[in-house]
Order: C-alpha cells, then sequence, then structure tokens
C-alpha cells in the first residue's frame, strides 16, 4: 500500500511539473562593454610584437613581413573604429622573453607616455606555413576486373597557423588584458600564397579584437519558460 | 479514499502553483513572442501577466532575460533573486542567474 501511495506522489510530482509549462533554450546576442575603458579619438600606441620564430633556431618557411602585416591590419582595423593609431615599428623592446617584456612597466610606461597614448599593443605573433601534402589510400574499383583495390594518392596541402598573444598595456605599464588568439587552416594547394593565407587565418580574430576596445555583442544562452 | 485525498491535495496544489488561466495565457504569448525576437512585446505581456500572477517565479525568469536583452543587467540580476527567493529550487533560474553574474563579472574592466 506506501508503495502504491509512493507512486502516486511521483506521478503527481510528474503531472504538477508537467503542468508548470517546458523551458525553451534561447540564445542572445547582449549588449557588451569593450574590455578596456576607451573612447573614440583616444590614441592607441601599435608597438612591434615578438616573432616567435626569432626567438628559435628554426629557419623560418614565411617570405611575408608578419611585423608589418600584423601592425598594418592592427591599425587599420582600429582606425576604422575611430582611435587614433600611432604605429611605431622602431621601437626596441627591452626583452623578447615574454615575461620580462610583460613585467617592464617602467619601459612601457616611459614608451606610452611618449606617445601620448592611452593604452599600447604588443605581444608575439607565429605566422607558420607548412606543406602538407602526403599520400593517402583510397579505394577504387577495376574496370578491368570489377574489384576493389586500394591506391595511394597524393594530396596537395598547405597549413597555415597563426598564433598571437595580444597584450593591452595601459599608461601605468601594466598589462591590462592579455588576449590568445590561435587560427588553424589546411588548404588544398601547394605553394598556397602566403599573404592570401596570413590575412585568412586573421579574419577569424577580428572580432575578438576589436571587442577589446568597442562595446558589442556577445553571445549568451539563456533559458525561458513557457507556460 | 487515502489515496483520493492524497491526489486531491497534489493535484490541488499543482493548480495553485501555477498561474491562473489568464496569466498563463497571457505569459505563454509573451514567450512565443520572445521566441520570435519581439522581446519588447514579450516583456509586456509577462508584465500583464505578473499582475495577474504575481508570485510566479517563472516571470520573473523570463523579465530577467528581457531586461538583459535591454542590457540593462543590474535590473536582470534583481529579477533572477526574486525567482529564486520565490523558488530557490529551481535548476532552470538558478543556470540563468549563474550564467548572468559571469557575464556581469567578465564585463568589469580588469585595470580596476
Amino acid at each position: 500500500m506506501k508503495r502504491l501511495d509512493s507512486l502516486l506522489i511521483v506521478s503527481c510530482l510528474i503531472l504538477s511539473s508537467a503542468l508548470m509549462g517546458s523551458t525553451h533554450r534561447v540564445d542572445l546576442r547582449l549588449p557588451a562593454k569593450a574590455a578596456v575603458s576607451i573612447e573614440e579619438g583616444d590614441r592607441i600606441l601599435i608597438a612591434p610584437f615578438v616573432l616567435a620564430l626569432a626567438q628559435s633556431d628554426e629557419k623560418p618557411k614565411t617570405v611575408i613581413d608578419v611585423q608589418l602585416e600584423l601592425t598594418d591590419y592592427l591599425a587599420k582595423l582600429l582606425r576604422k573604429k575611430k582611435f587614433d593609431i600611432v604605429v611605431d615599428r622602431a621601437i626596441v623592446l627591452p626583452s623578447a622573453n615574454l615575461d620580462r617584456l610583460k613585467a617592464d612597466t617602467e619601459f612601457w610606461k616611459e614608451t606610452i607616455t611618449g606617445y601620448n597614448a592611452k593604452y599600447a599593443l604588443s605581444g608575439t605573433v607565429d605566422f607558420r606555413v607548412e606543406d602538407r601534402s602526403n599520400y593517402e589510400t583510397e579505394e577504387f574499383v577495376s574496370a578491368y576486373d570489377k574489384r576493389t583495390y586500394l591506391r595511394q594518392i597524393l594530396v596537395e596541402k598547405t597549413g597555415l597557423a597563426l598564433e598571437i598573444l595580444l597584450y593591452v598595456i595601459d599608461a601605468e605599464g601594466t598589462v591590462v588584458k592579455e588576449l590568445p588568439l590561435k587560427t588553424f587552416m589546411d588548404v588544398e594547394a601547394r605553394n598556397y600564397d602566403q599573404l592570401q593565407g596570413f590575412f585568412e587565418t586573421i579574419y577569424p580574430m577580428e572580432e575578438s579584437i576589436l571587442n577589446l576596445f568597442v562595446p558589442h555583442k556577445a553571445k549568451q544562452r539563456r533559458y525561458l519558460f513557457g507556460f | 479514499m487515502r489515496r483520493l485525498i492524497i491526489l486531491l491535495i497534489l493535484v490541488g496544489l499543482s493548480a495553485c502553483s501555477t498561474a491562473s488561466s489568464q496569466a498563463k495565457q497571457i505569459a505563454g504569448f509573451g514567450t512565443e513572442m520572445a521566441k520570435e525576437g519581439l522581446w519588447r512585446e514579450a516583456e509586456f505581456r509577462w508584465r500583464q501577466a505578473l499582475e495577474l500572477s504575481p508570485d510566479d517565479f517563472r516571470l520573473y525568469n523570463n523579465l530577467a532575460i528581457a531586461a538583459e536583452i535591454r542590457g540593462d543587467y543590474d535590473e536582470a540580476l534583481e529579477l533572477y533573486e526574486k525567482a529564486l527567493n520565490l523558488n530557490p529550487r529551481d535548476k532552470t533560474v538558478r543556470k540563468n542567474y549563474e550564467a548572468t553574474r559571469q557575464f556581469v563579472d567578465s564585463q568589469l574592466p580588469d585595470s580596476e
């Protein structure tokens, strides 16, 4: 009898929860502030970036000037948002070691103040172009005997990898925001144009970079009640 | 007989816990509007429903989401808290509340 009562209670609870209605997932784009406090017209200094390859013994395989392309790209992107952008690739960074670079607040304070800027952008960049062509096995049906065989075919591919660690440094010389960005893509061609590849890999990062400086819409998920 | 009494009590409680049928209809319409992206209309309907059913935690939850859409996160958090006061065990409200709290915290500038 007790068991029956329990079953009844459970059934009623299920019934009552059904009466309470269902939930609906909603994907929202909510208004979000810029990650740093900045206004249109404020000056941002784009300082050089540490090239990851320059730190290693590996011979660079890239033929494009990554430093030039990246700093130019950042300048164009941020100018569109009405910031006053100053690019100085001639600044000599105090260290290629990121921890030391980040910790050198005096250097940054002096540099940023010297340009009368509100923030500086620096960090590290690594752009790699790899020949990923290789032999792959595929099945084919012989026209001669209609049997299925395996054969090796050469698949020509180029692997493009772009990694950026972006530092936003304030006028006090403190790194106030660190943004790690990474894109990887394979393209079905050998000797793919590197400059085109650089822009194709940096393009997906654009929104994240802009979100540092401009109000934007952030993707969020919530659950609504139905009735 | 005992089973019948238990059943009647629980169904009665369930009926009490839901909004009145009119409030339910209005609130349901609000949710449909929200699903279509018409959040202002949805918010208006949920507020109407709230007048008829002021203790319905689900309305506070939905109104909190509408407040988020407007970018009024303080109001959204207050509304989620009201919903949780009315039904502290509801996992949906808690999930929304925690996501909003996390989002709001992520909006604070690092330098301050």
